[in-house]
């Protein structure tokens, strides 16, 4: 295989990808709707931050995606996901090995913030993206406490805003069932206060390493 | 699949997101007109569910055809055209009615006075700001609906050995058929429409259970599952038992259709199925700077089965 090839088999894998994902995604937001909860913003847009720039090269590819969504019932939480394929700079990259994490993957989030959250707002959906994106794994110096314990990541912030994340490999989502499954349910479940249902119900969610506990 | 063009919904006067949904159901819906054995289709029309969950009762369907783009005429809902007419007769004599409303990119078309809006939420948003005197909002599942039980149609004359005036006033059973690119039940859309027709204002001929009907009426099947029955019977497979029901024009009939719906994203959920691994680089020139932080990729597996 020459270079050329390569890069068109590159190109193509990359479209088929993105053609799945965008599946993935809107088999989840047929069924959130469904289940009575509405998307931040005002589209179907599921990715930000990337650069058009020929400055910003490393930046053009979209490598995280993510939908978070709400309910009017409880308006100070929000639950969401991203899926990362992967492609993250050194330092994030040490932390996802720290939980012995694997690109591609999800994280599925539960988000609790002491004011209601402006769902309709396009400033505010970026703002709940960047969190659902680095929520259970990034751990910058606003997160003021963290706990691993059955898989599950409860972190909380400086204000008292604080997230509930589980994580599940993305290339397991092969079936609509699965999804339902491991996705769909779990995070109503969590909207709707059940944080115990999730460790009870010995979902197929990917273990993480105990030791970042502190 | 020359509905399209026969009924002039190819003209450059169309957007072209109207265009692509009126072909493709032209393509799936004239199988109806062109098929010898319907089991393919009827496969698709038992796909259907409605809001309560049930399947779409059709079986032993003796012969149909379908008419595309008929007039209705329902109070203040002149303007309204679904998109097909499937008159189906089933081998004990009795007949069925299937009124379609198809959607491929775009919403439904509601509206509410004068103003088109794409669904409830946006129609509260315009009355909000245009004031309550406008005129009710007009659901067009809900228009098509009431028009498949009261109104006054008008069919387009096409060759065909069925009168669909007869089906449209005699047919033992009615139906709506929401068709659209959905994966899943699209709740909101079918709740609204019975919401609509219940709280229809004016209607005299309406009845005190329009609403119970309409939700047990009124279903919704995906362009996919379409493609799942052509699989499910095993006609992507060459040769195949399924084919032996088919003649051969019948059948590259189907697989090219199948082709279509794979093309247009509308095959049956498969994921990570169509990635090709890269092999090894090796390039014609050795001396470049480009190109050189390119790796080799094999396929990969999921860490955990589901």
């Amino acid at each position: 295989m020459d270079n050329r090839e390569v890069i068109e088999t590159t190109v193509n894998n990359m479209k088929s990808l993105y053609k799945d994902i965008g599946e993935i995604i809107q088999i989840i937001e047929e069924n959130m709707e469904n289940q009575g909860f509405k998307p931040f913003g005002m589209d179907a847009a599921c990715t930000w931050e990337s650069s058009s720039s020929f400055k910003e090269a490393n930046s053009w590819l979209s490598t995280y995606f993510s939908r978070a969504y709400c309910r009017d019932d409880i308006s100070r939480r929000a639950v969401g996901f991203c899926i990362h394929l992967g492609g993250y700079s050194p330092a994030e990259q040490r932390k996802l090995e720290r939980l012995s994490m694997k690109f591609p993957f999800l994280n599925i989030s539960l988000l609790e913030q002491k004011e209601d959250f402006k769902r309709k707002d396009a400033r505010e959906r970026r703002e709940v993206w960047d969190w659902v994106w680095g929520a259970g794994w990034y751990k910058d110096e606003t997160v003021k406490k963290r706990k691993i314990r059955n898989n599950l990541v409860f972190e909380e912030y400086e204000g008292g805003a604080r997230n509930l994340t589980y994580f599940v490999d993305l290339l397991a989502l092969t079936k609509k069932e699965t999804i339902q499954r491991v996705i769909i349910e779990p995070m109503v479940k969590l909207y709707e206060g059940g944080e115990n249902w999730i460790a009870s119900n010995k979902l197929p969610i990917l273990p993480i390493k105990a030791s970042d506990e502190d | 699949m020359l509905a399209a063009e026969i009924y002039g919904k190819m003209s450059g006067g169309n957007p072209a997101y109207e265009r692509m949904e009126d072909i493709l159901t032209s393509y799936v819906l004239s199988l109806f007109r062109y098929l010898n054995n319907l089991e393919i289709m009827e496969g698709f029309l038992r796909k259907a569910r409605n809001i309560e969950g049930h399947n779409l009762t059709v079986a032993n369907v003796k012969s149909g055809d379908v008419f595309f783009w008929p007039l209705l005429n329902f109070g203040g809902t002149n303007c309204r055209e679904p998109d097909a007419f499937i008159c189906l007769e089933e081998e004990n004599g009795k007949k069925l009615a299937v009124a379609v409303e198809a959607k491929y990119h775009s919403g439904l078309s509601n509206i509410l006075g004068k103003s088109e809006a794409s669904g409830k939420e946006e129609a509260e948003k315009l009355l909000e700001k245009e004031g309550e005197s406008l005129v009710e909002f007009r659901h067009q599942l809900a228009d098509e609906y009431c028009g498949l039980k009261c109104g006054k149609w008008t069919f387009r004359k096409v060759y065909s050995k069925y009168d669909p005036q007869i089906f449209q006033a005699k047919a033992e059973r009615k139906y709506l058929l929401y068709i659209t690119s959905h994966h899943e039940f699209p709740k909101g859309d079918i709740m609204e429409a019975i919401e609509a027709t219940r709280d229809r204002k004016g209607c005299e001929r309406a009845l005190g259970n329009c609403g119970v009907n309409a939700s047990n009426e009124i279903y919704w099947v995906g362009w996919r599952d379409l493609y799942a029955v052509i699989e499910e019977k095993g006609m992507l497979q060459v040769p195949s038992k399924a084919c032996m029901d088919y003649t051969a024009s019948e059948q590259c009939l189907i697989a090219d259709l199948a082709e279509v719906l794979r093309i247009r994203g509308l095959k049956t959920f498969d994921p990570f199925r169509d990635l090709k691994p890269v092999q090894l680089v090796s390039n014609i020139i050795d001396d470049h700077f480009l190109f050189d932080g390119l790796k080799p990729v094999g396929l990969y597996e999921s860490i955990i089965q589901i």
